[in-house]
């Protein structure tokens, strides 16, 4: 598992460098206009574009050919990959706390650590989650295209929620009166069951797999 | 002694292309040379035994063990090296190293992937999309004989090689082999190579072994001759595996048992036996 990571980290290296810069520069510009907000929501995007480029990388070399007969199960192939998007998750979410700590003002004050501490899980691993075993049932390019469909379905389902305001002030109101500790469980509640609903559907597909 | 490689009754569809239902036994302590034309099944044969392809039906036993129940520590007495060297083009010798060290853990033997590093003299400091083939494949082999495995599966390996890194290859293939607990099955299409190194001869023709011999015992089974057409046709059917025409008759190759002693053969190659046996079938 660790080799597995390590291969992944070397395949990255001058993408992560690269990453790191660019979000130190954007991080500086939002910090200068008072967006702070766009920090924390970056780490969403992360392990979408470096799952992109994972996977170029591996089917450029072939690699999944040579680690398989290896001494590693596919499992451990395939929990290696979702390991890689929870340390982005965990990096995602300590920034994002560590960030609340040294605020002096903004929306970050105003939301508990713990609720940062499981929303943030939940926002960084979402699209990974829903992409990772379409990847492995599809391919990286096929599940690109999907994605583009769902992104269709997602800005869809906006409008509905635009054109339907007072569903979602209802919604709210509900969601008001609930203890913020019940909903900060639910939510890691959900984040647990999606991480490992896609876990087992990406094992299933890459153990039938053939190369 | 348990034997390295056991299939019965492998088989594996994929399109219109059916490999098997294949038997075959593999003892401890040789070189198989694994022939046959393009597309005939050997790739995809290695690829079954490597757990890269699921089989339809059949068993497969590698050092005694079913496949299926491979745990990783068990894999590690598994080697194999592919037609291409399949890891990340960014590596350099170190970061591969490195990698194969977390991999394999106690079983990887640095002392030997240095010798041979050395012995390749394979450049530190370049990435592997710098390294040539021939470069590749050394390292490939490289990495294949560092873990203390006791199997060395080759598919292709030395294809595209120049002869000498070929060479190089097949010597430390002679080494490796020194220990009789070790075996290797290699797939090739250069059979002059296999000739030179192969203890017995595996051969598969459009997905069935046709038979599995030692080298020596195949290339004593045959003869090659050139015949008119009247001598050829008093010759036993049954005897005749290929023959080629030419312009005073027909070259032939044929099964010295079913001949009469005093027609005089000339050694055959396992070249010849795989092309006149090709060719054969084809007319």
């Amino acid at each position: 598992m660790i080799a597995l990571i390590y291969k992944d980290l070397v395949a990255l290296r001058k993408a992560l460098f690269s990453l790191i810069f660019i979000m130190f520069i954007v991080g500086f510009l939002t910090v200068r206009q008072g967006n702070i907000m766009t920090l924390p929501l970056m780490f969403i995007l992360v392990p979408l574009i470096l799952l992109g480029m994972l996977w170029g990388s591996d089917t450029k070399s072939n690699v999944d050919q040579y680690i398989i007969p290896g001494p590693v199960t596919r499992r451990t192939i395939v929990f290696s990959r979702y390991v890689f998007v929870w340390i982005v998750a965990v990096i995602g979410t300590l920034f994002t706390i560590l960030l609340k700590l040294f605020l002096r003002d903004g929306i970050l004050l105003e939301i508990p650590w713990y609720l940062i501490a499981v929303t943030m899980p939940l926002l960084i691993t979402i699209i990974s989650v829903i992409q990772l075993p379409l990847m492995y049932k599809f391919g990286a390019e096929k599940a690109r295209l999907i994605f583009v469909v769902l992104y269709f379905v997602v800005f869809a389902l906006f409008s509905y929620i635009g054109s339907n305001k007072e569903l979602i002030a209802k919604f709210m109101d509900k969601l008001i009166l609930l203890d913020l500790k019940i909903i900060g469980l639910a939510i890691m509640g959900v984040t647990i069951l999606l991480n490992i609903i896609s876990f087992a559907l990406s094992t299933a597909i890459y153990t039938k797999k053939e190369f | 002694m348990q034997n390295a490689i056991e299939l019965q009754g492998l088989k594996k569809r994929l399109g219109n292309f059916v490999l098997g239902p294949i038997d075959l036994t593999v003892p401890r302590g040789c070189i198989v040379g694994y022939i046959g034309e393009n597309g005939a099944g050997k790739s995809t044969t290695i690829k079954l035994l490597l757990n890269l392809m699921i089989p339809d039906q059949g068993e497969i036993k590698l050092l005694g063990k079913d496949i299926r129940e491979f745990t990783p520590q068990m894999k590690k007495d598994i080697a194999y090296v592919f037609d291409d060297l399949y890891l990340p083009e960014d590596m350099t010798l170190k970061n591969v190293q490195n990698f194969h060290r977390k991999l394999y853990g106690q079983a990887w033997q640095d002392k030997t992937f240095s010798e041979l590093i050395a012995r390749f003299s394979l450049p530190n400091n370049k990435t592997i999309k710098h390294f040539s083939r021939g470069m590749r494949m050394q390292l490939g082999l490289a990495l294949a004989l560092s873990h203390g495995a006791k199997l060395l599966l080759l598919d292709e390996a030395t294809s595209g090689l120049d002869p000498v890194i070929r060479d190089d290859v097949l010597d430390l293939l002679l080494e490796y082999i020194q220990n009789e607990d070790h075996t290797i099955l290699v797939s090739s299409h250069i059979l002059s190579d296999l000739e030179k190194v192969a203890d017995y001869i595996a051969f598969i023709h459009k997905g069935q072994l046709l038979f599995m011999e030692t080298k020596d015992e195949l290339v004593d089974q045959y003869g090659i001759t050139s015949l008119s057409k009247e001598q050829l046709a008093e010759i036993d059917d049954k005897a005749i595996v290929g023959k080629r025409p030419h312009q005073f008759g027909v070259e032939v190759m044929l099964k010295r048992s079913l001949v009469p002693s005093d027609l005089e053969l000339e050694r055959v190659s396992v070249e010849d036996i795989m092309v006149y046996m090709i060719k054969g079938e084809r007319k």
